[in-house]
């Protein structure tokens, strides 16, 4: 069922049957009450400080969560993990977790802070 | 003969341009509201006539529209358009809204030109009666906006400048706009012409 219902030619009342519901004391008044309805309305159906309260609590939510990441437990340590071959060039670059020592291992292998002093 | 829809956009910026002191006057004595209501009423209660079809609640929403434009009034930012544009919106609004709450049914009129207009690519146009029975189920499928800019443009014979006006948007774009749900609804038409054939 279509909730449009399409008719041909459009009526035209005339003036007279136009007119008879004209009245402007009536659109005053009715003004009134919309306006006192409108400054009497409760605040949470206020869309625009709906719409703040919203994005203040999501600040608030990413600031939160942006915290529990950097106290988080457990998150693993990466350092730059870089290999070396004998003659001193690198051959190969990667991410490595948990990794604290900071020396060479065996002779090819370096950890990015050491890159450096070779 | 090749029928043309030709609706005139009749505002000079002069006459915007008193308009806006009319406005000005309104927002300081309410009571000045009286002319910009006298000038716009008629056109305002056919616009919520033809959609209700029904003359009692036609004058109630009216009366409703233009109560809500002088609470509003304080609010309005002249931008260069008639103040119908702004109030054909409240219009729009207000008899959706009845739409919804009630659960009725919108009424459309449309004339022949503006049937053939709408039929007018079709190599074989579709029956009249067809079209009739046909264009709700394609309005039903297009989105809220879309369905305003045909009735503004093909129902309510407004200019595209008019139209760009009263849907907040630039004439171009009112134009590219219709002309590609026109495209849509002649797709649709087709398809269901197959169907029935």
């Amino acid at each position: 069922m279509s909730k449009y219902n399409i008719r041909k030619n459009k009526p035209a009342p005339s003036d007279e049957e136009i007119n008879k519901y004209k009245n402007f004391d009536k659109v005053v008044k009715k003004a009134a009450i919309y306006e006192y309805k409108q400054a009497t309305r409760p605040i949470y159906k206020n869309v625009k400080f709906m719409g703040i309260v919203a994005v203040v609590v999501a600040l608030g939510l990413i600031v939160l969560f942006e915290n529990y990441e950097e106290k988080g437990i457990n998150k693993p340590i990466t350092t730059d993990k870089i290999i070396v071959n004998d003659t001193g060039s690198q051959i190969h670059s990667t991410k490595d977790s948990i990794l604290k020592e900071s020396n060479v291992t065996g002779n090819s292998e370096m950890h990015g802070k050491n890159k450096d002093s070779l | 003969m090749i029928k043309t829809l030709e609706p005139q956009y009749h505002k000079s910026p002069d006459e915007i341009e008193d308009e806006l002191l009319l406005i000005n006057r309104a927002k300081q004595h309410p009571k000045d509201f009286a002319v910009l209501y006298e000038k716009y009423y008629k056109t305002i209660f056919l616009y919520v006539y033809r959609k209700v079809n029904d003359m009692d609640l036609a004058g109630d929403l009216t009366s409703d529209v233009f109560s809500k434009a002088l609470a509003t009034i304080q609010t309005y930012e002249f931008k260069g358009v008639p103040y119908s544009a702004w109030l054909y919106r409240i219009a729009a609004n207000e008899a959706n809204m009845y739409f919804r709450k009630n659960n009725k049914k919108e009424c459309i009129y449309i004339d022949e030109i503006s049937i053939e207009l709408l039929n007018e690519s079709e190599e074989e146009p579709a029956d009249e009666c067809d079209y009739l029975n046909w264009l709700p189920h394609c309005l039903e499928k297009l989105k809220e906006e879309e369905v305003q800019l045909i009735q503004w443009r093909f129902f309510e014979n407004k200019a595209f400048k008019e139209v760009g006006e009263i849907m907040n948007m630039t004439e171009n774009n009112a134009k590219v706009k219709t002309y590609r749900i026109l495209d849509k609804i002649r797709k649709w038409m087709r398809d269901m012409k197959a169907t029935k054939l």
